[in-house]
Formats: structure tokens, sequence, C-alpha cells
């Protein structure tokens, strides 16, 4: 993959997804889960072997970080999910262990939102990592595209609506929680998780991708200012 | 509430009321040193497929585990039990029932409002199948504010008596003082109220050897002085009284009014016996789902019994288990020429599950006269090898492996049995620890059968489904034709299970390869479904028989199903019945009939042998 030609092919879709996030969903997803699994399995308590499944991440990012200079959004995320766990995991007593699941939702929704006070936000990082890979010339190019104001405007609305997205969503598992028998919340609580990443995840390839067509469009400028 | 120890059931069936439930729970179960159940409900509506609900189950189970481990605050002693079932109060009922419980905790519904689930548990309110304590939380939040101590209007009865013990114990758990409070009528004449005063009195002393305080008031409005009462105690225990008609205690009535007008935590206790006889008449709610067809049986077992090993993976949690039900368990190991495989499975599990973590107390192969190095190989990994054929000599020996493990019942000590095939490759604790984590884990549950995926190694090659022929050509449509009520049993003949002591020495062994199809319909024959339960235990990786071996195990297998079927019938089938087989072979172009006596002799209940009922009186195994 050379340098891209117009902003339409750093647009996230789900084969870039694959084919870009790969490596880093192991590292950061897989990787943690198998190793606490493991670890589990050989009776290491919950807390300890959470802790323990942060090397991966910590070191992706270390190793992220000497090579390309760039933080591997989804470590971090895998970090703060982790200590979330931990977290939840602790003894708060039965009344807080009955709705935890809604506070890792909730987490990764106000990262969203605090992301926004910075000056780029979590999904500009995030959508950096899908749509280049973290490849230097397409990274560039894509980091380039920053200058742009219709560029910063749909990170932001982006970022925006994960965050408020994932904070609803950690709100209704938690109202779902506390209103129906738990036989019942066991089997929506997946199902709200689904449907809200498989919408939040729609709902951004086509706005992304609509953003994209309208900056390609014969009479803008198809090449970044930089 | 019984005298000692009570068998406490608390259904957690909402997130909002569970913390209040368990706090009054570990209140009562510290006082009393009673031991608690926590009880999962998965409501399912009738006509809706129940096997479905298994992994709900599960994630059910694993969530009130977590919550018992997280309920450091009491010695207490919670067991964790998931029903499917028609409606809460079916549930609630068939768990009561079947733990013999002698007091359930539930959460006062609705907390004001009325749900449509909420009404279904009116009529356990109504008829309760054992001691009732209904928890409404402090409805300003928080927990049970005991400081300022207990309040028990009293007003007479067995409800009353209930009250005063629940509230004695929630005091004395927490050292604060009882005060109960009887409320006077102003229209009763002076006589009527001494005779009522001694009387109340004399109920306290019965009650409690602590003391209680007793506060008399006369008032026209017994619920407006209980409510004023109230508002200086942060926790009251209400007696429900028998009420004339069966209407709803929940809403609506003098009591539930009461009960919205009280601050801080109410407990509203309602006894077995406070049900006024008029009832008795009334047709009982069915205790078992009654008339149900076999499949719907099999469907709610296979969801309320089929457990996953990785349940079981905290071993310390078992050891914990175990140390505190005070049981010893003991692992047997059949072995026949398993020189391949035996010394990675005795080096495995007693490497894990008795050297580093002692689940186990005791590993003995039992050994069949193997003629290659598996006896030597046991022997120098420190495992004592027991030949059955020398093990109660008085009684002869057969052949085959139901007879070794008849034997090893002699041999073994624990109170749980565990045997594990000697032939798996790919060995792994959870084959014992899978097996033996349900008997720990829920006191109804006697006998454990593990179940698996088969690779099949086929030319070197493994096919990930496949194996188990036997299964699935003999014993599953045997079952499934004449004992339909196993056929949610994912491997009948598996050779992972593990039992009680009490079952199985209760049990015939047959001496052969129907061993475990023997078990089966011995045990659901004679102490019905669900003591059995099953567990995953991913996948397993052994020696494949060739056909002719598998030919005979199915010989067995039928042998011993149309045995109990005509004992059921009390005919004798096999009577009639070839006990020999003729397996043909085919050799240099000519065919071979082989005739093997395949015949499975059954050995009667091992409780039944002198020698054994004599070894085992004075010998305890150390712990």
């Amino acid at each position: 993959m050379g340098e891209p030609q117009s902003p339409l092919e750093i647009v996230p879709s789900f084969r870039l997804i694959g084919q870009n996030l790969g490596g880093s969903l192991l590292l950061n997803g897989v990787a943690p889960f198998v190793a606490y699994q493991v670890l589990s399995a050989r009776g290491v308590p919950v807390v300890r072997a959470l802790a323990l499944t942060s090397v991966f991440p910590i070191a992706g990012l270390l190793v992220g970080f000497a090579r390309s200079r760039r933080a591997d959004a989804i470590g971090v995320i895998s970090l703060v999910l982790i200590a979330v766990g931990i977290a939840g995991s602790m003894n708060f007593g039965p009344r807080f262990y009955l709705v935890r699941v809604s506070f890792g939702t909730s987490a990764f929704g106000l990262l969203c939102l605090a992301s926004l006070l910075y000056r780029r936000p979590l999904m500009f990082y995030l959508g950096r990592q899908v749509s280049t890979g973290n490849e230097p010339t397409r990274a560039a190019y894509y980091d380039a595209l920053w200058q742009r104001p219709r560029f910063r405007q749909v990170q932001r609305v982006v970022t925006a609506t994960w965050g408020i997205g994932y904070t609803l969503e950690a709100g209704v598992r938690l109202l779902v929680a506390v209103t129906l028998p738990i036989g019942v919340v066991l089997l929506v609580e997946p199902i709200i998780g689904y449907v809200v990443l498989g919408l939040l995840m729609l709902w951004t390839i086509r706005y992304t991708r609509g953003a994209a067509l309208e900056a390609s469009r014969p009479g803008l400028s198809s090449t970044p200012a930089n | 509430m019984a005298d000692r120890h009570p068998r406490v059931l608390i259904p957690v069936t909402r997130a909002r009321t569970a913390a209040g439930l368990l706090e009054v729970a570990a209140g009562i179960l510290r006082r009393e040193n009673g031991s608690g159940l926590l009880l999962g409900v998965v409501e399912l509506p009738q006509g809706r497929p129940i096997a479905q609900s298994v992994t709900i189950a599960r994630r059910y189970r694993s969530l009130l585990q977590r919550i018992t481990e997280l309920e450091t605050q009491v010695e207490a002693r919670y067991g964790v039990q998931v029903r499917v079932a028609g409606s809460l109060s079916q549930g609630v009922r068939e768990a009561a029932f079947e733990n013999q419980a002698d007091l359930i905790l539930l959460a006062w519904p609705g907390l004001g409002t009325s749900r449509p689930s909420d009404r279904n548990i009116e009529d356990l309110v109504a008829d309760p199948p054992a001691d009732l304590l209904l928890v409404r939380q402090d409805p300003s939040g928080g927990g049970i504010r005991t400081s300022d101590g207990v309040l028990v209007p009293v007003r007479g009865g067995p409800s009353a008596r209930l009250a005063l013990r629940a509230a004695a114990a929630l005091a004395g758990s927490r050292r604060v003082q009882v005060t109960a409070l009887h409320v006077h009528d102003p229209r009763h004449s002076v006589d009527k109220q001494q005779r009522e005063s001694r009387d109340f009195r004399q109920m306290l002393r019965e009650v409690s050897r602590r003391r209680i305080q007793p506060v008399e008031v006369v008032a026209a409005n017994p619920s407006q002085a209980i409510t004023d009462a109230g508002r200086h105690h942060g926790v009251t225990v209400l007696g429900a009284y028998a009420d004339a008609s069966r209407s709803s205690v929940l809403v609506g009535s003098r009591l539930a009014k009461t009960v919205q007008a009280l601050p801080g935590t109410v407990i509203v206790a309602k006894s077995s016996k406070a049900v006024p006889p008029i009832f008795v008449d009334e047709p009982m709610p069915p205790i078992m789902a009654s008339g149900a067809d076999v499949s719907t049986v099999v469907d709610k077992w296979f969801a309320e019994n089929t457990f996953h090993s990785r349940e079981f993976r905290d071993v310390g949690r078992l050891v914990g288990l175990k140390r505190r039900h005070g049981l010893t368990i003991s692992l047997g190991l059949p072995t026949l020429n398993e020189e391949a495989t035996i010394g990675d499975v005795i080096s495995t599990l007693k490497g894990d599950l008795m050297d580093r973590t002692p689940l186990l107390d005791e590993i003995v192969v039992i050994d069949s006269a193997s003629t290659d190095r598996t006896v030597e190989i046991a022997r120098s990994l420190g495992v004592p090898v027991v030949q059955h054929s020398e093990v109660l000599p008085g009684h002869g020996s057969f052949k085959g492996k139901g007879e070794a493990l008849w034997k090893s019942l002699h041999v073994l000590k624990g109170d749980i049995v565990v045997w594990c095939d000697t032939d798996i490759s790919n060995i792994h604790p959870q084959f014992v620890y899978g097996t033996v984590g349900p008997l720990l884990a829920d006191s109804r549950i006697s006998y454990v059968k593990g179940f698996y995926r088969r690779p099949l190694n086929f030319g070197g090659e493994l096919h990930a489904t496949g194996g188990g022929r036997v299964t699935e050509l003999a014993a599953r449509p045997l079952i499934n034709l004449f004992y339909p009520v196993l056929s949610g049993l994912v491997q009948p003949l598996s050779g992972e299970y593990a039992g009680r002591r009490e079952l199985l020495e209760r049990l015939p062994f047959f001496t052969g390869y129907g061993v475990e199809t023997g078990h089966l319909i011995d045990i659901v024959e004679n102490f019905g479904l669900n003591c059995i339960a099953q567990t995953d235990l991913g996948m397993r990786i052994h020696r494949n028989h060739g056909l002719l071996d598998l030919s005979k195990m199915a010989f067995a297998i039928m042998q011993v199903a149309i045995k109990r079927l005509g004992d059921r019938h009390r005919i004798h089938l096999l009577e009639e019945i070839n006990r020999s087989m003729k397996l043909v072979h085919y050799h240099n172009d000519r065919f071979f009939l082989e005739v093997r006596e395949i015949g499975d002799w059954e050995r009667p209940p091992m409780g039944a042998i002198p020698e054994y009922l004599f070894s085992r009186a004075p010998i305890k195994l150390a712990n």
C-alpha cells in the first residue's frame, strides 16, 4: 500500500479493521483473554490474573512507541478495561457486583467523552490505527488530514457518538440489571453489547464514508494542505 | 425454623434486593449456625425450550458463586443452586422441598410498585413451603441499621414466634437489643389484658434465651402504634397473622400498609404453620412438575444439572468446601495395560490435585493383571497399586472393568469416590475436579458423570466429531427406547465419574462394560434423576478401540439394559438370551466364528458385603 490518494482510502471498513487491527487485537484482546483463562485455570486469584494480563498491552505499547512513536490506541483501551476489570473484581460487596458489567462499558464511553477535552479525540487515534495500521506513509497522510476542519469535525462527532453511545449503553445495562430478574438480565446483557457495538460500527463506517465522499467531490481539494 | 442449624434458602432473583437479603441471611446464619443456599431461578414459561437456558443457568451459577465468595463478613456456609421453572414460586417450592429448607428468605416484592412477576410469589406467601421471611429493604437506601435495636410487634401465633426468633438471631449477631411490643386493645377488659400480658411475657421467655425487652402499650389503632414505635428502630420484624381469607397479603392488606408506613428495614415473618387448616383441602401447587412429559423433565434436568469443569477450576475453593463439609475424596484409576498413558495421568493428577492442592486424599491404581509396565510405572510414582483379583478374595473374581470398580470401592476410603479412565492422552486435572466439583457445591447431587467431545484418531488424523461409537449406536438408542429420562446424558458411558459413597455402596455393579449403564439405570430408578449431574470436561483424546472390541462393549451394554428392563417388569428376559457372543473374523479369505463369553455378572451393592461393613466401621481416613 502506498500513500493514499484520497480520504476515501482511509475510511474504516470491516476489511481494514481485519487487515490493520488483527495484530493489535491479537496482542491486546486475544492474548490477555487467553492468559487470563490459563492463569485462572491454574487457580490464580482473579485480581492477580487480570493484573498479569496487562503485560501484553504494556509490552505492545512500549514496542509500538519505540517503533513508530505512536501510541497504540487499542493498547490504551485494553489497559483501561483491564484496570476497570480489576476494580470490578474487588470486593465491594454483592450490591456492586451484580451491576458491575455496566461499569466496564461506561468506562469506555467516559474515556471517549473525556478525550474530547484534549487536542485530538480518542477516535482519531483509533481511526488511525484502523485505517493505516500505523504504517508510516499512510499514517503521515492520516495525520495531515487533521489540518482539515471537516476532518476534525468528523473525528469529534464520531468520538462523541461512541462516548454517548457507550455511556447510554451502560445506563441501559444498569437499568436492566436493577429492574429485571437476574435470569432475564443474563439473557439480555450480551445482546445489548452486540447490538450497540454493531450499530455504532455500522454508523461510523457510513458516516465517515459519507464525509470522505463529500471531501473528494470535484471542486474540493483532494490533497491535504500541509 | 428448625431448632438447630437451620437450612436457609435465599432466592437471589433481583440485583436490587439481593444485598438486603444477604445481609439478613448473614445475621441469621451466624447466630443460628445454619447453612445457606443461594437459589437462582430462571423463569421459563411453558412451551419454551428449556435446554437453551443451560448457558444462562451456568452464568447464573457462577454469579451466585462469586457472591458467596464476596460475602466474607460471615463464616457462612453458602451453597449455590440454579433451577429452571415455570415461575419463581414453582422454583422456590421445588428447591425448598428438595433441599429440605427450614427457612426461606425472600425479597418483599415491589418496593411500593406492583409488577406482574411479583404477583406470582403471592401464592408462595399465602402457603409457604417452609417458614418465610420477607425482607423489605430500607427505602432510604443503605444497609441494615441495627444500631438502635430491633423491634418486634407481637400479637401471637406461630408467625410471632418465628418473628421473635428471627429478630433475636439478627440482633444477636450484631449484639443489639430486641424490643418486643405488645399493643393492647383499650376495649378489652383489664382481666383480658392481664392474661394477654402474661402470655406475651411467657412467649418471650420460651423463644429466646437472650433477654428481650418487653414493651406494652394500649392503643386503639395497633398499626399506628407499631408505626410510631418503628420510627425509633432501624429494623422491624412483623409476624404475619393468619388471614381468614386468602386475599393478598402483599398488596392492599393492613399488613402491607403497615410495612409501607414503616421506615428502615422491615421483615415480615410467616410461619409455614400459620396457614389456617381451611387451605388443606385446596389442591396444593404441585411440588414437582407432575404429569409433565419426559421430554420436559429431561430438558429441565439438562438445564439445571449440566455443569462445566470451568466452574470448578478454582481448586482451592473446592478444598475449602471439602473441609467445610468434612469430606474425604479418593481417586480410583482402573488400569489394564496402560503403560503409554498411566505415567502422565498419575503425575498430572497427583501433582496438581494432591501435592499442590490437597483436593484428593488418596489415589489408588486398581489393576486388572496388566502384562506391561503399568504397575511398575504407577509404583515408581508413589501410588499404591492393587490387583482387583486380590481384593475380597472370598467373593471370587470376575474379569472386567466393572469388577475392578466394585472392588475399588472396598479399597478406597474416601466419602467421595472418583474414577478416571487411564487411557487419556490429554489428561488435565479438570477430568477429576470437574466431576468432584458438583458434589462439593451442591448437596442434592450424588453422582456426576463427565462428558466431552471425543475426537476420533483415524489414520493419524484427529476428527473432531465421531468417536463414542458405542454410545451412539448402542447406548443412546437403548436409553431413548427404554430409559428416556436418561436421554439428557451426553456421554452415558464415560469413564470419568464421581459419586458419594452413601450412594455407590447401595448400587449393584455389573462386572464388565455394562457397569456405567447399570449405575445410571439403578440410580434413576431408585434415587431419581435429580441426584445425577453431568459436567463438560472439554476435549478428551484417548486410544480408540477396534471394531470387535466395540462390538463386545455394545453387547455388554445391551445385556445390562435388557436385564434391568426385565427386572422392572419382573420377567427374566435374559434367561432366554445368549450370554455369549459369536464374533466374526475374516482372515485369509475365510470367515471364522469366535465364541466369547461376555456375560456381565451383577455384583451386589457393596453395602451388603460383610467384610466391607466391618472394614468401614472403625476406619476414617485422616484428612
